[in-house]
């Protein structure tokens, strides 16, 4: 059975990003319904730009308006539903009844996929939406393999599941705790997160409810087995360099069990790589067993900054043999880095010379979005990315890139 | 509007002597965010002795496969025992409902999800008898929802569920400080001072609000939606005190009075109704 990887895309260039590194489709918000109100989201037209991309790739795009509705948010429903059909979306993620019903007997031709905000949990509510039009649903991120197992065989319905990032404390759909502390509706959008927060319990003692992050990266194989048909990234409002490096990941451990070279030592490797850009701890979660305290976080703040990417090749100097890159974080000569591209070839090298656009050499890069050129000998195309690593970082057994420096002028 | 109580008593004569309409029984390990639960027997034997009083059953808990039988042998057992109704959460409730052609009238209780009127109409087109109102819209809302047929449950007095988790948020909480667990807890955020009490049980944790709604300012206004039931939650109060409560709505006329006069008892926590919540905060 095909299956698909499924990216979150907070705007057209992470839409871009995450098809080229390996998603098969991606979801994004739209101006309206999305429960990520304050992220980017798209236009009509960059809406339009990321479907034709995508369509041109043989990859989906598909459109979230997963909100809980108020009566003023129907106002002008229908003439938005139309638009972002024209669009060219293959499919909508929603939440609400009326909707799904909707979709179902205006747009035959558009998918429905049912949302984890609707935390469907058993194989009679599955059902249930299957009958009202759904042609898939995203199941609660609280259920176990057996369960997930039992509802894909009692219904032949398409399932999806989250295997990678944040995971909420509460049932999605079932906590409004960022309306009673913050005034904003997490049911519309507006989620500030409550979760993460820190509270005074007895004798002073701090609570928290945090939860450490989701990873599957070791379970693809045991999900692939019991029929899940597509593999969900969280994430929309991530880095480019976050969503590259764990689409990347996730592309080389599904092509690897379809090869039947999946191994564990490919599963390792891809762990490793997945902590670099983690900001959490991660856990399987509920997958085999029922969450517990080491799944959680007990102290106030736990996200740790990432500073190892460096920069986004945003072209390749043939002539000069350089990558041109967008500077991202500080690096200096003589920094071990790894480039990777979205095909998954990875390259680690010595950084042994930087020139600014103009040509000057530079010890070190200390300004983010500044351009710049590495020599660097192999061709590479625009969204490769590099990152500063240690020796024990290395991802692949190949020998580190040799880069041969020659005096030049301008990037 | 008819008051329904929630409460953990068995004993429920003397809230219907006080003018109590009707009670909500919570289902011992299916329903969640309810102070107390009842067993199946309880609620039949409930059944038996108050043959005449509104009895609505709660089961609003998130259900999974293992649940599905005896839910359905539950869902058989309400119905030939013409309980006044079904308070459900779980669209799985509804197809056994219809599987088995189970009279008992249903109750959209989705706790978060009941707030505009379109999905309302779906609720009416499936056959559904009425729904629990979200306790997050305004009263404005309230009033454009209510304008179609249809039994509308809203919460008046009672500490609002504001999430419920699959995990054991105490069980960890106790077992990472190396302390005997405790079902229940209550907190404070940290920069807001916002209370939350947790309680948690075999399937999961509540997180309710910890300023109880008194909804009681706008109950006019609410009769005036006609709003068929309003719910007043027992909880942390005294049996005295909900009998004085009923006997206000039941016997003053002025609501300023009756809002005075509550408003004393339980303090003046009028939750969303004239707050609009916000969720766009970056243009």
């Amino acid at each position: 059975m095909k299956v698909e990887l499924l990216a979150p895309a907070g705007d057209l260039e992470r839409l871009k990003v995450n098809l080229l590194y390996g998603a098969d489709a991606v979801y994004v918000g739209g101006e309206r319904f999305s429960l990520r109100a304050n992220a980017t989201n798209f236009t009509d037209e960059e809406l339009k730009e990321g479907c034709a991309f995508a369509h041109r790739l043989g990859k989906k795009v598909y459109l979230t308006a997963n909100i809980v509705f108020h009566d003023e948010d129907r106002i002008e429903m229908e003439q938005y539903i139309a638009k972002v059909v024209s669009c060219g979306i293959d499919a909508m993620i929603v939440s609400d009844l009326y909707l799904i019903d909707y979709l179902h007997k205006h747009y035959p031709q558009i998918e429905i996929h049912v949302s984890t905000q609707n935390s469907i949990t058993n194989q009679e509510e599955t059902l249930f939406y299957k009958e009202l039009g759904a042609s898939r649903i995203v199941l609660a991120r609280e259920l176990s393999l057996q369960e997930i197992e039992e509802i894909i065989q009692a219904t032949h319905l398409e399932v999806e599941v989250f295997i990678h990032g944040a995971m909420c404390t509460c049932y999605s759909g079932r906590c409004a705790l960022s309306s009673y502390v913050t005034n904003r509706d997490p049911n519309r959008g507006g989620c500030s997160q409550v979760c993460r927060f820190s509270f005074e319990a007895l004798e002073k003692q701090k609570f928290t409810m945090a939860t450490k992050d989701l990873n599957l990266s070791t379970s693809i194989q045991e999900l692939i087995r019991i029929g899940v048909k597509s593999f969900k990234v969280e994430g929309r409002m991530r880095s480019l360099y976050y969503l590259a490096t764990v689409i990347g990941t996730y592309r080389k451990i599904i092509d690897a069990f379809t090869f039947g070279t999946l191994d564990k030592a490919l599963e390792q490797k891809a762990q490793e790589v997945l902590a670099r850009v983690s900001n959490r701890e991660s856990t399987t979660q509920y997958l085999f067993h029922e969450a517990d305290e080491k799944d959680q976080y007990y102290t106030g703040r736990q996200e740790i900054s990432n500073q190892e990417y460096l920069g986004q090749v945003i072209d390749y100097n043939q002539a000069q043999k350089r990558v041109i890159l967008k500077e991202r974080n500080y690096f200096k000569r003589g920094d071990q880095v790894e480039l990777f591209t979205p095909s998954g070839d990875v390259y680690p090298f010595e950084i042994q010379e930087i020139y600014d656009e103009k040509g000057n050499q530079l010890e070190v890069a200390r300004h983010p979005e500044q351009v710049l050129a590495l020599p660097f000998p192999i061709p590479v195309p625009a969204y490769s990315m590099i990152r500063k690593v240690t020796p024990s970082h290395f991802t692949n057994d190949t020998k580190k890139i040799k880069i041969e420096t020659r005096k030049e002028d301008t990037v | 509007m008819k008051l329904l109580v929630q409460t953990n008593q068995e004993n429920l004569g003397t809230y219907i002597v006080h003018g109590a309409d009707g009670f909500l029984l919570p289902l011992a390990h299916f329903s969640a965010d309810y102070d107390g639960s009842y067993s199946l027997d309880a609620i039949l034997n409930l059944r038996k002795q108050y043959p005449k009083t509104r009895l609505f059953v709660v089961m609003n808990e998130m259900l999974l496969n293992r649940d599905l039988k005896e839910v359905e042998a539950i869902l058989k057992t309400l119905d030939v025992h013409q309980i006044d109704g079904i308070l459900f959460y779980d669209w799985a409730i509804y197809r056994l409902h219809q599987k088995n052609h189970c009279q008992v009238p249903l109750f959209f209780h989705q706790t978060h999800m009941l707030t505009n009127r379109m999905s309302v109409e779906f609720l009416k087109e499936k056959g559904i008898t009425g729904g629990v109102l979200a306790n997050e819209i305004t009263l404005s809302e309230v009033e454009a929802i209510t304008k179609t047929s249809f039994q509308f449950f809203q919460l008046l007095i009672g500490y609002p569920p504001a999430g419920y988790s699959r995990r054991k948020l105490l069980s960890n909480f106790y077992k990472s400080l190396g302390k005997e667990k405790k079902k229940d807890l209550l907190v404070h955020e940290d920069s807001t001072q916002m209370p939350f009490f947790l309680h948690e049980t075999e399937k999961g944790t509540s997180l309710l609000y910890g300023k109880r709604l008194n909804a009681t300012y706008f109950y006019e206004a609410l009769e005036q939606c006609n709003i068929t039931y309003g719910i007043i939650k027992q909880e942390d109060l005294e049996e005295k005190t909900v009998l004085q409560i009923l006997d206000i709505y039941k016997k003053e006329k002025e609501n300023a009075i009756r809002t005075e006069k509550i408003g004393n008892l339980l303090g003046r926590n009028t939750g969303f109704f004239a707050r609009k919540t916000v969720f766009k905060v970056k243009k």
